[in-house]
């Protein structure tokens, strides 16, 4: 018997010392809490999946992307509901609630502040503190251009270079593996140009006014900000891919378990299966393992006998294969069971126990009946892939390309990166689905052209910095696209919806709402969410809009290249009305 | 392809036009260039009231109470509910010149036989409490629900169709062409279509619809902007009606409904900071919960104002058969069953009992 089951507290103590313990209770109760902690991981640390109930079915939720999209999570804090567990910290004294159906707004709370008005100019700004917006901010200040990244996470880094709170004490940086230390050279090259790069973390670009003219939320206020470039370094979120129960706490993406794993050092649980496809799900259970993780089986939905097909293109990049084969070995050799081609059929179960049935399926995805298994345990994490966070650039107005590789729009851009707009730059994964190497030269090539459009250098000076940049990344990418085929997400991955699942996780829309709208209607997006509510939530259609258009396309003969965007309507996400109540 | 009547317009207006002819046995083809609400009627609160306004013509004012009484009696015959939230609308004054302004439209409802109270003071937070203690003056009259529009818009058109009518979406009219005062054909993005009636429900398009006509209809599209809050427990079920335009609506899904100003800049339908900005300084100061919400979506419509603001109903002078039905401005969703069914009967009877004058299309050439 391991010692990890017996746990009641899921933090990880290895490698690091927490900020100092807090008071705080969770529905009257006090529950154990660190300084820098997030709330999510508060509530995670001590067990606590259910966090709300939702107001349409009563169906309990948990966190789910813990990067502030889904909001699976809300929970009041001293008398404010709807509050975002997973990307708010924990402050001494504050009592939580558990939501229970629609918040309660308590009027005897303080009255918010009026926003303040701030109006700032920058020649440039990245939005997004990834390896991209990083790379991008280096790139362009070490050419003179005076550069602000704005990041609406608590920390700059992004999704793969996660860092932890400044709360926390770092005694073994090895135990934190190898993303870590990556991102804190990123982060000191940063740092040594401090006086050129400026970054706001904690602050969200929610829209865009008079076409170019950021609206940023940060601290309370609002700040109104012009620049003379702009580079878009959103990054990406998790591929939906709905299955019966995928709504049920203890059910995340792969991305969200990194993010508890990572930047909490908290485990999202203790016997783990992971379901998807794709090297991301290889690097959560080496991680999961680290942690001191129970991970049952690891679910790859292709077979890994297509890689042959595409070894040429693999063989270009020589470590990231052998990085790939030594998360296989590793895992093998922990025992964990490692299964191809196999999907996530359905996810059932009450109190804390899940059971994750599988099915077998063809090349094409397809389920071969008489292959089903099931698993039990207490966490299952969902990684079909990435999708690039396009909301920016749609606000920007710039053209998007339907992308058949990552089944996705993508925001249309040319060599040095520049989309169809004048001074708007795009790079990394918001750019299409690439992995860190490429966010990083991308960002770089950005960074150099924006610094150009920005007056700091010229043209040539721009190619002549940025040629190395672009020889490396054409082999990259073709090694990514090797991968991509590899990895390909098939229509056939979306057939278990049944009528009955949740597909628009914040208003608890079902399928056989969203086909029952396709059918009285057209195949525009716009239409099917007036008719059906699918989209109309907090996160702004982010994670149904993908099902709808893989339903269309699938079930309705909708081309995917002809299904047109639905259209992004500020904010980007939820912003407090109290911002725009102070004066110009 | 043919039918005995066309309409152009997929919208509130044009759906209830299908639904009436429907009910009188005439099967009609509607031709929407987008799909179904995608104009001013998909951007909008959809209050169905009788008065509120002082100085409403009697024509109007008849069309209102007729189209109040029509929505809820046809919902019935709509396969889902319309979320008809019937509490009654309280408009509200935030200081002593607005409450000035407020007794003439309290006069006139109770004028009507309206169920209506007058509020000063502490006497307003007691009967809506979501109100702020800024609040000056009241009034609050039972003549007012509102609905979900789309859901509107939908049993209308779901109604028609289950009787024998037809939709095509992605059309859009091109031309609409006449000979000898008849209607010869509707040339289209999908072909050419004939028809013996062409009822124009284009709203704030239906110029541009009738340009190749040189029938000059004086209706323009007036910018509203929107704000749509997240849902939250406490409720009010009264529409809150403000100075200036402004109202509050929560939809039977909890959320609030901020609405709205009309601005005349053409078909531009981008968010400014500076109207969200003063909408929600007016809301916060009347309603102190608005405050600690978040918006959810800041949207914008066109709403389709004539020049007289009166809506614009009937045949063109020269085609009896081409008929107009537009122009409804920011009460499309009101007019629509009284406006649908007048429609219906000029088709059906060749004359309707509406009084129709104050609507006709030739109004404005008589001014010149």
């Amino acid at each position: 018997m391991s010692e990890t089951k017996e746990m009641k507290d899921y933090r990880v103590e290895s490698g690091i010392k927490r900020g100092k313990e807090i008071p705080i209770t969770v529905n009257g109760k006090p529950v154990r809490a660190f300084e820098g902690e997030t709330i999510g991981a508060v509530l995670a640390a001590a067990g606590i999946r259910e966090l709300r109930r939702d107001p349409q079915h009563n169906d309990p939720r948990g966190l789910y992307c813990c990067m502030g999209s889904c909001h699976g999570c809300l929970v009041t804090v001293d008398g404010r509901p709807n509050v975002r567990a997973c990307v708010t910290s924990v402050q001494t004294g504050q009592n939580i609630e558990l939501q229970d159906g629609l918040g309660h707004f308590d009027m005897d709370s303080p009255t918010p502040v009026p926003g303040r008005w701030v109006r700032e100019e920058v020649p440039v700004a990245i939005i997004g503190g990834g390896p991209a917006g990083l790379s991008a901010a280096i790139a362009a200040a070490k050419m003179g251009a005076q550069v602000l990244v704005i990041d609406e996470n608590l920390l700059a880094g992004g999704q793969i270079y996660r860092q932890l709170p400044s709360s926390y004490r770092v005694m073994d940086s090895l135990v934190l593996g190898v993303d870590y230390a990556d991102g804190q050279a990123l982060l000191q090259k940063v740092d040594s140009l401090s006086d050129r790069i400026t970054i706001w973390t904690d602050a969200l670009v929610w829209s865009v006014f008079d076409s170019k003219q950021l609206a940023v939320a940060r601290g309370g206020d609002l700040v109104l900000l012009d620049a003379r470039a702009i580079i878009a370094a959103t990054g990406a979120y998790e591929r939906p891919v709905p299955v019966p129960g995928w709504t049920l706490p203890g059910v995340m993406t792969a991305g969200g378990a990194q993010v508890l794993l990572k930047s909490q050092r908290i485990r999202p649980g203790n016997r783990v299966l992971l379901a998807g496809t794709g090297p991301l799900q290889l690097v959560v259970a080496n991680q999961m393992l680290d942690a001191g993780m129970d991970v049952v089986a690891l679910v790859e939905s292709a077979s890994t006998l297509s890689a042959w097909r595409y070894l040429p293109d693999l063989i270009r990049q020589p470590g990231l294969i052998k990085q790939g084969l030594d998360y296989i070995l590793r895992l093998k050799k922990a025992g964990i069971q490692m299964m191809q081609s196999y999907v996530l059929q359905a996810i059932e179960g009450d109190q804390g126990t899940r059971r994750a049935v599988l099915d077998k399926v063809d090349a094409q995805c397809r389920s071969i009946p008489g292959y089903t298994k099931t698993f039990e345990v207490d966490t299952v994490c969902i990684g079909y892939g990435l999708i690039p966070s396009v909301w920016l650039t749609s606000m920007l107005g710039c053209r998007h390309v339907y992308d058949p590789m990552v089944d996705a729009w993508t925001p249309y851009f040319d060599e040095n990166m520049q989309t169809d707009q004048p001074g708007v730059f795009v790079a990394g994964d918001g750019a299409g689905i690439a992995g860190v190497l490429v966010a990083k030269r991308e960002g770089t090539i950005a960074g150099l052209y924006a610094a150009m459009h920005a007056g700091n250098i010229s043209a040539a000076q721009a190619r002549q910095a940025a040629r190395i940049e672009r020889r490396q990344l054409n082999s990259l990418r073709k090694f990514r696209y090797a991968l991509d085929r590899m990895y390909r997400v098939h229509r056939d991955l979306y057939a278990n919806i049944s009528d009955e699942t949740v597909v628009c996780r914040c208003e608890g829309i079902t399928a056989g709402e969203i086909r029952r709208a396709i059918d009285q209607g057209t195949l525009n997006l716009n239409d099917i969410k007036k008719r059906s509510r699918t989209g109309m939530g907090y996160c702004q259609g982010t994670n149904c809009m993908p099902v709808v258009a893989a339903i269309l396309t699938r079930e309705f003969g909708a081309k995917p290249e002809t299904i047109k965007m639905m259209t992004t309507r500020p904010p980007a996400r939820p912003v407090p009305l109290s911002l725009l109540m102070g004066d110009a | 392809m043919n039918a005995d009547v066309i309409i152009v317009g997929g919208g509130v207006i044009g759906t209830a036009c299908a639904y009436f002819l429907s009910r009188r046995g005439v099967k009609v083809l509607v031709l929407e260039r987008d799909h179904l609400g995608a104009g001013a009627s998909g951007t909008t609160a959809a209050i169905i009231g009788i008065s509120g306004t002082s100085g409403t013509p009697e024509t109007l004012r008849r069309l209102s109470i007729e189209s109040f009484n029509l929505i809820l009696d046809i919902e019935q015959d709509f396969n889902q509910p319309l979320e008809v939230i019937r509490n009654g609308a309280l408009h509200v004054a935030m200081n002593s010149q607005e409450a000035l302004e407020l007794k003439p439209a309290y006069d006139e409802v109770r004028e009507m036989g309206i169920d209506a109270q007058w509020m000063v003071g502490a006497d307003i937070l007691r009967f809506e409490p979501l109100l702020g203690s800024a609040a000056h003056t009241a009034f609050y009259h039972s003549a007012s629900y509102h609905v979900n529009p789309f859901r509107l818009y939908e049993g209308y058109l779901e109604a028609a169709l289950r009787r024998g009518s037809r939709v095509q979406y992605g059309v859009q009219v091109r031309e609409i062409k006449l000979k000898n005062n008849r209607i010869d054909r509707i040339v289209t993005t999908n072909g050419e279509y004939r028809a013996d009636w062409v009822i124009v429900a284009g709203g704030a398009w239906t110029p541009e619809i009738l340009s190749s006509l040189a029938i000059e209809i004086p209706i323009v599209p007036a910018r509203g902007q929107v704000i749509l809050t997240e849902a939250c427990s406490q409720r009010t079920h009264h529409l809150l009606v403000f100075a200036d335009h402004l109202y509050i609506k929560q939809t039977a899904s909890g959320n609030f409904y901020l609405g709205s100003h009309t601005e005349f800049v053409g078909f531009e339908n981008r968010i400014t900071l500076e109207k969200i900005a003063n909408f929600t300084r007016a809301f916060t100061r009347a309603v102190p919960l608005i405050a600690r919400l978040r918006a959810l979506r800041f949207f914008a419509g066109f709403r389709p104002i004539s020049e007289d603001n009166l809506p614009i109903i009937g045949p063109v002078p020269e085609c009896p058969k081409l008929i107009i039905a537009s122009g409804h401005g920011r009460t499309g969703m009101r007019y629509s069953a009284a406006t649908g069914k007048a429609v219906s009967e000029l088709i059906v009877d060749g004359t309707t009992e509406h009084p129709l004058d104050a609507f006709a299309v030739d109004r404005f050439a008589e001014k010149l």
